[in-house]
C-alpha cells in the first residue's frame, strides 16, 4: 500500500497521496470547502467520519466536519464570502446578507456551536463548521496531515492516532467501525506509542484494535 | 437467558460484526485499490442522486430534514454545554 508508484495510498515525508481516479460527492464537497478556506489563508482540519470515508470506508455520512482557526466575526464574513463563490450556502442564515452572517457568528460560532454549509443546495452531506476552541482542536490543527487526492486537490486531516482514539471514545458501532478500519488500513504507519498516549488521555480501551473478536 | 442478557448478547454480536466488516473493508482497499474506490464512489454518487430526486419531488421532506438537523444540533449543543 505504501511508497510505490502504483499504490492506492502512499506516504512521503509526512504527506499522504490518495491515488484514486474516481471522486465521491463527499470528496467534492470537502475539497471545494477546503479551497474556500485556503483562499482566505485559514488553517483548518477535517475530523471524524469523513476521514474514514476518504480512505474507502463503505458508508455515508451526514456531514464533513471542519474545525477552523478563526478569531473574529470579520474572519467568518471572509470565509462566507469565499465559500459562496464555491457554491456554498449557510443552513442557519443567508450567506448573501452580511447582517445575517454576523447574526450566525454571534449566535453560533462565538458560543462554540457549529454551523452547516450546504454545497449547491445539497442538504446531506453538508459541511459542519466550527471554530477551534478546545486543546484537542488546536492540537489537531497543529499536527494536521496533508492528503493529496489525485488530480483533485489537497485537504488536511486530523492525526490518525488521535482520530482512532477519539472514535473509540465516542463508542457507537459506527465510530468503533471507523476506528478499526483506519487502524487496519494504516497499521504499518500508526505510531503505537502515540495511539496509546491518546487512548490513556481519553480513557478508552484500545485493545479491541489489536485483538481478535473472539474475546468480545 | 434473561432479557437483559439476551440484549447484551445481541449487542456483543453486533459489535463483532461491525469490527469484522471494518477489517474486511480495510483489506479490500489494500487488495483492490482503485477498483474498490470506483465501486464505492459510484455507490455514493447514486445514493446522493436518489436523495436529490426524492427531495426534488417532496419539498416537505426537505423542510423536515433541515428541521431535524437543526434540532439534532441544538440537542448536541445543549449536551456539550452541560
Amino acid at each position: 500500500m505504501e511508497s510505490e508508484g502504483s499504490s492506492i495510498i502512499e506516504f512521503r515525508r509526512g504527506v499522504i497521496y490518495l491515488n484514486k481516479h474516481s471522486f465521491a460527492p463527499e470528496d467534492e464537497i470537502a475539497v471545494s470547502f477546503a479551497k474556500a478556506l485556503e483562499e482566505g489563508g485559514f488553517k483548518y482540519v477535517i475530523v471524524a467520519g469523513y476521514v474514514a470515508i476518504l480512505f474507502g470506508r463503505g458508508r455515508r455520512s451526514d456531514d464533513i466536519d471542519f474545525i477552523v482557526n478563526i478569531q473574529s466575526e470579520e474572519e467568518f464574513l471572509g470565509i462566507c464570502r469565499s465559500a459562496k463563490t464555491y457554491g456554498f450556502n449557510l443552513m442557519q442564515g443567508n450567506i448573501e446578507n452580511p447582517e445575517s452572517v454576523r447574526r450566525v457568528y454571534e449566535e453560533y460560532i462565538a458560543r462554540g456551536y457549529s454551523v452547516r454549509f450546504m454545497y449547491r443546495g445539497i442538504i446531506l452531506p453538508n459541511v459542519e463548521f466550527r471554530a477551534a476552541i478546545t486543546s484537542l482542536d488546536e492540537y489537531s490543527i497543529e499536527k494536521r496531515i496533508p492528503v493529496y487526492i489525485k488530480s483533485k486537490g489537497k485537504i488536511y486531516i486530523s492525526p490518525l492516532e488521535l482520530q482512532i482514539a477519539y472514535k473509540l471514545k465516542l463508542g457507537s458501532e459506527k465510530d468503533v467501525g471507523d476506528a478499526v478500519f483506519l487502524y487496519e488500513l494504516f497499521s504499518d504507519r500508526i505510531d503505537r506509542k502515540e495511539l496509546d498516549k491518546w487512548c490513556t488521555e481519553l480513557g478508552v480501551d484500545c485493545s479491541v484494535l489489536r485483538r481478535g473478536v473472539e474475546w468480545l | 437467558m434473561a432479557l437483559k442478557e439476551e440484549i447484551e448478547e445481541a449487542r456483543r454480536r453486533n459489535i463483532v460484526d461491525v469490527i469484522r466488516h471494518a477489517r474486511w473493508e480495510a483489506e479490500m482497499v489494500k487488495k483492490m485499490g482503485d477498483k474498490w474506490f470506483e465501486a464505492r464512489d459510484e455507490w455514493l454518487r447514486k445514493a446522493l442522486e436518489a436523495d436529490l430526486e426524492l427531495l426534488e419531488k417532496s419539498p416537505q421532506i426537505k423542510r423536515a430534514l433541515i428541521k431535524a438537523l437543526e434540532t439534532r444540533d441544538k440537542i448536541q449543543q445543549r449536551k456539550r454545554a452541560s
